[in-house]
């Protein structure tokens, strides 16, 4: 049991606090109000190298961790970026470059990768359906055999950065379910060019990060060749799976990052603000609500720390993401409801942008999966009965 | 072409802090890299990445294993190498001033035998400001101080420097030179992280005063540490709340007791 961290990761630290001071809560807000993507932040992040944090040297990227991409993600959320720290990062330089490094050719890993790394290609990610929702293995989008390649076909929502993706992951099934021993077989993933005419995408209004687009994705006879399949035909499932844990480590700090940021401006404020004479942080009804979730934070940033570190020796750690995403949700959302009361009716104003965090670490209850779909998992491993 | 570049892990002090006899107690420090060491590691890269001849960048600290952090940072940077000076007799000194810290500087160089040395122009914590320039004298270097714009040739760097009321000199100083930098020279970059990865496999030397041949008597110094006070405030503000009206009294009983008066 070793708790001292590598000398590394006080410079990563100190890196994306730098790029989080100049990228800070007003920038969002302008952001958000807006609707605007944040093009220049993109870019920054792809100088600093964050985009090629998981991607191995040879092909650009720093080689390093899912430990150091929680650090970066959890530290450019606390800094100033609210959710936007993980947003920003999760999709591209997390799942897709986990997928393409872990089960991409020769071949693909040279032609995505180093764009990946420079931040000069974004990918979307396509697992949720509007029937199969976050159950993936009822997933309807169709890959039929057509000569050499595919032909893809269906529907997808809640697709982030599809509006402006070069390119896509796309989780079809290539076996109908009734043909195979067992639901987690006969799915592939392929790799789709977005310009494809085939392709249509609607972005959804929603209730928060709006410096990003979520749509959904209408593919209709997509026709691709079939190295673009990425890993094995009818095999996707196993290649999926690589990629959601680093998805649940990134909404996990996510969770703790804004919750810091938020409780660390609360015990700015009501060490300020003075009622009855007295800073309001005084009373305990203020400081101990905020205190306690606390607490729950530090906590559930040592079960996400566990989970990176497991897959990073290349260990199953599918339950200990599980729990550090439900828990830093938890302990997260109960933070900055309790820094949003802090601030009193000022918590409601935008210009305080409490209220944004708000809306913004209410989707880590919602996604990647739902809390129940994490405890459904967590309750399989208890020894619950699985319950569906 | 080979630059030496020195570089300082400076402390912040928390804004409630306490004095204990000469020193501020750990807790309330922070370590950082000097502000003004990071625009002189950006001005050494920079020389580096556009000169065509190959250019080695060696960063030199005085400083505890605490500090190599500082020192990794450089490194990440795009600093080549880095050496770190450290032994008992500097951990138990109680304040090595700029004339002990340029003879220990000074050792490293004569060692390293740079083409040009680049410095802040003072450190943020004790503000001496002289380090760099007692080390040019110890190295019989050409120098310039507080430079904010400098660009080189073989033999010469053409340097601008800062002085005050807004006057600024242009020098030319014959290498081999050592530079103060100021801040505001360049941009400096963050620590990418490929930088932080490469920074982990660059070479980083400890050496102690005797590996450099100096006696522990090198830091005999005329300077002495006497007293550590917080300054007193001297901007106390009074204010008056009400009509003008209503606080002209008061004005002028402030005013009288200040000992302005209108007679």
């Amino acid at each position: 049991m070793d708790f001292e961290a590598p000398p590394e990761h006080a410079l990563i630290r100190s890196t994306a606090s730098d790029i989080a001071e100049e990228y800070g809560p007003e920038y969002w807000r302008e952001r958000e109000q807006a609707g605007e993507f944040a093009a220049d932040f993109w870019d920054e992040l792809g100088d600093a190298g964050f985009h090629g944090l998981l991607i191995p040297e040879e092909y650009g990227g720093a080689d390093m961790g899912l430990q150091e991409m929680g650090l970066a993600m959890e530290t450019l959320c606390a800094e100033g970026c609210g959710m936007a720290g993980t947003w920003y990062l999760v999709v591209t330089a997390g799942m897709a470059a986990v997928a393409l490094r872990e089960s991409g050719t020769e071949a693909q890993k040279e032609t995505y990768l180093p764009d990946i790394a420079a931040g000069d290609r974004i990918f979307s990610f396509a697992i949720t359906e509007p029937e199969a929702g976050t159950n993936t293995l009822n997933v309807g989008t169709r890959a039929d055999r057509d000569g050499d390649g595919f032909v893809l076909n269906g529907k997808k929502a809640w697709i982030t950065f599809a509006d402006r993706a070069d390119d896509m992951i796309l989780v079809t099934r290539t076996t109908p379910k009734e043909e195979v021993a067992t639901p987690t077989q006969g799915l592939t993933l392929f790799l789709v060019d977005m310009d494809d005419p085939g392709i249509e995408v609607s972005p959804i209004e929603k209730h928060a990060i709006n410096y990003s687009k979520s749509c959904e994705v209408f593919i209709e006879d997509v026709r691709v060749p079939a190295e673009a399949a990425l890993g094995e035909v009818d095999e996707g499932w196993w290649h999926l799976v690589k990629t959601l844990n680093p998805e649940r480590v990134g909404f996990a700090a996510a969770a703790t990052g804004i919750a810091e940021l938020a409780a660390s401006k609360a015990v700015d404020y009501a060490n300020e603000r003075e009622v009855f004479d007295a800073p309001i942080g005084t009373h305990q009804a203020v400081s101990f609500p905020i205190t306690e979730a606390y607490t729950g934070v530090e906590t559930a940033r040592l079960m996400r720390q566990k989970a990176a570190w497991l897959f990073d020796q290349g260990e199953d750690c599918g339950y200990e993401a599980n729990v550090a995403k439900a828990a830093a949700v938890e302990a997260g959302i109960d933070a900055v409801y309790h820094a949003m009361q802090a601030f009193g009716g000022w918590g409601y104003a935008t210009e305080y942008d409490i209220e944004r965090w708000w809306r913004e670490i209410n989707l880590t209850r919602l996604a990647p999966v739902t809390q129940q779909m994490a405890y459904n998992h967590i309750a399989t491993e208890m020894g619950f009965p699985r319950s569906y | 072409m080979k630059v030496l570049v020195t570089v300082k892990e400076v402390a912040n002090v928390a804004d409630d802090f306490e004095i204990e006899g000469l020193t501020i107690p750990e807790q309330f420090l922070e370590y950082d890299l000097n502000e003004w060491d990071d625009y002189a590691v950006e001005a050494a890269v920079q020389i580096a990445e556009d000169r065509d001849e190959d250019v080695e960048v060696v960063a030199v600290t005085v400083g505890p294993e605490r500090s190599e952090e500082t020192v990794r940072m450089a490194l990440a940077k795009g600093v080549d190498r880095a050496v770190r000076v450290w032994d008992d007799t500097l951990a138990e000194a109680a304040l090595v001033g700029p004339t002990a810290m340029a003879r220990v500087l000074a050792a490293v160089a004569e060692a390293e035998d740079p083409d040009l040395v680049l410095s802040g122009v003072q450190a943020a914590d004790d503000g001496f400001g002289a380090t760099g320039v007692a080390l040019a004298e110890h190295l019989e270097y050409a120098w310039a101080a507080v430079v904010n714009d400098l660009e080189l040739d073989d033999e010469t760097a053409s340097v601008r420097r800062e002085l005050e009321g807004g006057v600024e000199e242009l020098t030319s100083v014959p290498l081999p030179a050592v530079l103060t930098i100021q801040t505001g020279i360049n941009d400096p970059r963050y620590a990418s992280l490929r930088g932080i990865r490469q920074a982990q496999r660059k070479e980083l030397d400890v050496r102690t005063l005797a590996d450099l041949g100096l006696d522990p008597a090198v830091l005999d110094d005329d300077l002495t540490l006497t007293g550590l006070a917080r300054p007193e405030s001297e901007s106390d503000a009074t204010l008056f709340e009400g009509s003008a009206a209503d606080t002209a009294d008061d004005l002028e009983t402030v005013l009288r007791d200040a000992g302005v008066s209108a007679e």
